[in-house]
């Protein structure tokens, strides 16, 4: 007698449900993907930083003057006074929320604070920089530091900027 | 009588190599069309100029090659759209019939002055 054995069944329910399910997979991959693909907040964090260390340290090396001086480092920082200086958009730091930045003034030795810095635009960002990147809705920072020269108090110092951008764009 | 062994392809068999072929050939495709889609250009650029004008320092001139944009706008027969919101910060971009992409950029302009040069082909911004 013949013994059919069992058949295979290519248009088995399970056939067609694999192949819906790696077409639901794909699809969604693609969708997230698509989102991430240019992601430009790293280097938007750097180019603050940049900006802010060319508006605040002179071609020589030294702390520009606006910087130390009582117009734009008193007691109370006028944060108006750093976007105006230094050509940001207040609107897109303070409203739109979308960057942070921040300066610290500090010995050469990078220990101790000598006077005052200032810090603009979302603080939320900076604690985001914080927190181990396993999620990529949280922002992407910057850090750098610049030695310069106090030509004030006649020292030298070091310039800490911390910026992060959470700017991604919209459809 | 001896047993003959063939390949024995059964209908079945052959419905379900076509269906594989034809689902394949979909998402390859699909796959394909989303790398190289309107959308994904518009985004790119928009998020080439927001940060060229970012990193511009006063009295520059940006000049950007949107030959591709053009290009996509002329192919679906729709108008391009290339332009700076200086009241919002914001570069938009829009090749396709849908509503293009928005990217903001951080840099104070002093003035809003930009043009599209059709003869070369570039996106002018003077910072």
């Amino acid at each position: 007698m013949n013994k059919r054995g069992v058949e295979e069944k290519y248009l088995s329910i399970w056939n067609m449900f694999a192949i819906i399910f790696l077409l639901a997979v794909v699809v969604i991959g693609l969708y997230l993907n698509s989102s991430r693909e240019f992601d430009v907040r790293g280097e938007e964090a750097k180019a603050i930083a940049l900006k802010l260390r060319d508006c605040m340290i002179d071609d020589n090396g030294y702390l520009k003057e606006a910087f130390y001086a009582d117009n734009l480092l008193p007691d109370v920082y006028e944060k108006a006074d750093i976007f105006e200086e230094c050509a940001l958009n207040e609107k897109m730091f303070e409203e739109n929320r979308l960057f942070y930045a921040k300066a610290e003034f500090l010995d050469a030795d990078g220990a101790e604070e000598v006077f005052p810095g200032f810090d603009i635009g979302n603080g939320e960002l900076d604690s985001q920089c914080q927190i181990k990147k396993s999620e990529q809705n949280l922002a992407v920072c910057y850090e750098e530091k610049i030695h310069a020269y106090d030509g004030f108090n006649k020292k030298d110092i070091m310039v800490l900027i911390r910026t992060a951008s959470n700017n991604m764009g919209e459809k | 009588m001896m047993n003959k062994r063939g390949w024995d392809l059964s209908y079945e068999a052959i419905i379900y190599l076509v269906v594989n072929v034809v689902v394949f050939s979909i998402l390859f495709i699909g796959v394909g069309r989303a790398g190289t889609g309107v959308s994904v250009y518009e985004e790119a650029y928009a998020k080439e100029i927001a940060l060229l004008i970012d990193s511009a320092k006063p009295g520059m001139t940006i000049e950007i090659d949107v030959t591709e944009i053009l290009a996509i706008a002329r192919d679906k027969n729709t108008q391009y759209d290339i332009k700076l919101n200086c009241d919002s910060n914001e570069v938009i971009v829009r090749a396709g019939n849908t509503g293009g992409y928005g990217m903001k950029y951080f840099n104070e302009l002093k003035k809003c002055d930009y043009s599209v040069d059709l003869t070369r082909r570039v996106f002018i911004v003077k910072t």
